[in-house]
């Protein structure tokens, strides 16, 4: 009885901290998605499920869920592909390894916000001028500007700060390739693309599930760049899942209904994860 | 031990969330207060929650000026970020500022006192002083709620030598506005420079027009937002999106691609010959370019004699309901509408005053501060809209500025607008 009181204990702060400050205000989003709440009335009414009804007719948020469907897929695959691409080349033994290393690393010490701030002016006076000089028409003008062009403009400011952290991972990644397992392969006169498919990737498959996760999170919740690019703009062009249930929660006056937003959106997120754990330890135990 | 500190962070946690009228129940409030008090027994501290961060000087030194002529009384102010959402988070959670700016025409503060939560200055001697135009214009249903400082408008700034070397008049019609922007496109420059990529600045400049040129547009507005009327049949609306939509044909190349900062710096440096935005920008301009000589005007309607000014109410201050120190807050308020003290904020802040007695020392606003002496004012007609509805205005225009189709664009508005009320 008396270890188990001692675990108890222990763990009681961080179970009072948990409880507080994460599922009661969880439940209480809950509660609030079912009502018409506007987020600062002393009154509002219980609506039942009217919201979650409502929302599936809303073809605002489909629109918006659609976006962020696609802005992730681009960002998702992007990253991971360029920071696997710079891993390798960063991974060898040349000059000025470790500057050249920090060079890459850096943006990703950069605030998101800052990030926009600098891509929005690059869009604005860098890229117009390179685009009427080169005279490439869809790059003569702010591409942000454009509800068709809007979305690479976003992708490519995440892109660029987003592969820094992934690229390091995977840097710590390569260090798990058994080297003996490389010169097998070179001496059985594999070729370098073969090693790679062959002896690389397979010891690569952890980490790249977890910078998988990372980028599927960065990409379903993304809000920051939004705001600083686009503000949602063209018109709803770039609206995603993350900039609409603010708009709606705080500056619409619709925090009922931007909540119920948000339980969805939190569905979706737990489904994908679901997927991800699954594929992942079946990766892992097929490794073993 | 993480167990007591823990405990200690929450019950500190719990102690400030409820900093109700009656007093805070944990002993770490009175704490804290009493080493701030322990000069004299009597003063009273109150909080002074102002939204407007670029007079956050200008206040202090008023501030410190009050605290000099009343030693009893504390003034500290408070100006945050977001600071419309601060104020309603914080009225919703029974923690009120004593005394604070807000907007006559912001939707949510038109709820909020509709339910009671702010304090009613109809008839107050608070309001003795101020133009009664504008406190007239600042009403909700009939009754004040705030007492107005400071006015804000909008109107076009121009680049005087520009104007000077083509030898161009100010333009009295919109019919001169545009031959004169013919002129400027004849001479090789940029006649306007827009911030369409900001649907905030197309907002202000649809909600401007509509008010000015849209015969009884309130009324008109209120019959679709009830279900009785719909957009397109209001006889002027068709004819005011073609001219909002020619202009642009006088703008820069890439209107869409342009944010507000940049029209600002692409003005100041001379890029462009005319601008409409706010008066808010005369000191950032004066800043990007000190050397450049620009001036404003009023954007002007159809007809010479239509021309007149949205103004809206800037700074305006305000009490709550039951709040705590009322007596010393109410002096605060006072002392801030005196024309003395508003001289040194509208000249600071370079605002039109709403106070009588207040001399306008900005050259640049002359020709807009003539309209408003001469009552050529009108309200925002945004003030009755529901929440939301201003974001959709500016973003269907902004669509509409993208594929350049007045009819769906006409189709859209009245999607937002039709029976929004029994939304």
């Amino acid at each position: 009885m008396r270890p188990g009181l001692g675990y108890f204990l222990f763990f009681t702060p961080a179970l009072v901290l948990f409880l507080i400050f994460f599922v009661i205000p969880l439940g209480m989003g809950v509660y609030y998605s079912m009502t018409n709440w506007n987020g600062y009335s002393l009154t509002y009414q219980f609506v039942g499920l009217d919201n979650y009804v409502k929302i599936l007719q809303d073809s605002r948020f489909m629109k918006a869920t659609g976006f962020t469907l696609y802005y992730t897929v681009l960002v998702v695959v992007l990253r991971l592909a360029i920071a696997l691409v710079l891993a390798l080349l960063l991974n060898g033994n040349f000059a000025f390894r470790s500057l050249i290393r920090s060079v890459y690393f850096f943006p990703a010490v950069l605030s998101m916000i800052t990030v926009g701030l600098i891509f929005n002016e690059i869009y604005y006076a860098v890229v117009p001028s390179i685009g009427k000089a080169l005279g490439i028409e869809a790059l003569s003008k702010n591409i942000l500007g454009n509800a068709q062009t809007a979305i690479y403009g976003i992708v490519f400011t995440n892109v660029w700060q987003g592969v820094a952290v992934p690229m390091v991972i995977f840097l710590a990644g390569l260090t798990s390739v058994p080297k003996d397992l490389l010169e097998a392969a070179t001496i059985d006169g594999a070729s370098p693309m073969q090693r790679f498919f062959s002896v690389t990737l397979p010891f690569l498959i952890p980490v790249l599930m977890v910078n998988a996760v990372l980028a599927i999170k960065g990409g379903l919740t993304v809000f920051d760049y939004i705001v600083a690019l686009t503000d949602g703009g063209p018109g709803r062009a770039t609206e995603s899942m993350g900039y609409l249930i603010y708009r709606q929660g705080m500056q619409e006056n619709k925090f009922g209904y931007a909540t119920a937003e948000s339980i969805y959106v939190f569905g979706l997120i737990l489904i994908i994860s679901l997927i991800q754990i699954r594929l992942l330890s079946r990766k892992e135990a097929g490794q073993l | 031990m993480m167990f007591v500190l823990s405990l200690a962070l929450l019950t500190a946690c719990g102690g400030k969330q409820e900093t109700s009228p009656s007093g805070g129940g944990s002993n770490a409030a009175p704490n804290t207060k009493s080493d701030a008090q322990n000069s004299s027994a009597a003063q009273v501290k109150i909080e002074y929650f102002q939204m407007k961060n670029e007079v956050v000087d200008v206040v202090n030194r008023l501030i410190e000026k009050f605290e000099s002529e009343h030693p009893g009384i504390d003034v500290e102010q408070n100006n945050v970020p977001n600071p419309e959402n601060v104020w309603s988070i914080r009225l919703s959670t029974n923690d009120a500022p004593d005394v604070f700016t807000h907007y006559p025409h912001n939707a949510v503060f038109r709820e909020l006192v509709k339910e009671g939560r702010v304090v009613d200055l109809t008839q107050d001697p608070l309001l003795a002083d101020i133009n009664p135009a504008i406190v007239d214009l600042s009403k909700i249903d009939g009754n004040n709620y705030l007492v107005p400082i400071a006015l804000a408008t909008m109107g076009v700034y121009y680049n005087v030598d520009l104007f000077h070397e083509l030898h161009l008049d100010i333009p009295q019609t919109y019919d001169e506005l545009i031959q004169t922007a013919e002129k400027l496109k004849a001479a090789g420059y940029t006649p306007f420079y827009f911030h369409d990529k900001d649907w905030n600045g197309i907002r202000q400049e649809v909600v401007f027009k509509m008010g000015m040129e849209l015969d009884n547009i309130s009324e008109f507005l209120d019959d679709v937002m009830n279900g009785n009327k719909h957009i397109t049949e209001h006889p002027q609306i068709r004819a005011l999106a073609e001219r909002i939509l020619q202009l642009r044909e006088y703008g820069q190349q890439d209107s869409l691609g342009t944010g507000y900062e940049d029209a600002l710096r692409e003005f100041a440096n001379g890029k462009g010959a005319m601008w409409f935005t706010g008066i808010w920008a005369i000191p950032s301009i004066q800043d990007a370019n000190p050397n450049l000589k620009f001036s404003m005007f009023p954007f002007p309607a159809l007809n010479a004699e239509n021309t007149k000014l949205q103004v809206t109410v800037d700074t305006a201050i305000g009490l709550p309901a039951g709040g705590k120190n009322e007596e010393a807050a109410r002096s605060f308020v006072e002392f801030m509408a005196a024309p003395e003290n508003v001289q040194v904020y509208v000249d600071a802040g370079k605002y039109p005053a709403a106070v009588q007695g207040v001399q306008n020392n900005v050259p640049e606003m002359a020709k807009l501060s003539e309209l408003i002496d001469a009552g050529k004012v009108y309200p925002t007609i945004m003030s009755v809209w529901p929440p939301g509805v201003a974001e959709e205005v500016g973003k269907a225009t902004q669509e509409m500025f993208a594929v350049g189709d007045i009819d769906s664009y006409l189709q859209n508005l009245d999607t937002i607008f039709y029976n929004r009320y029994n939304q």
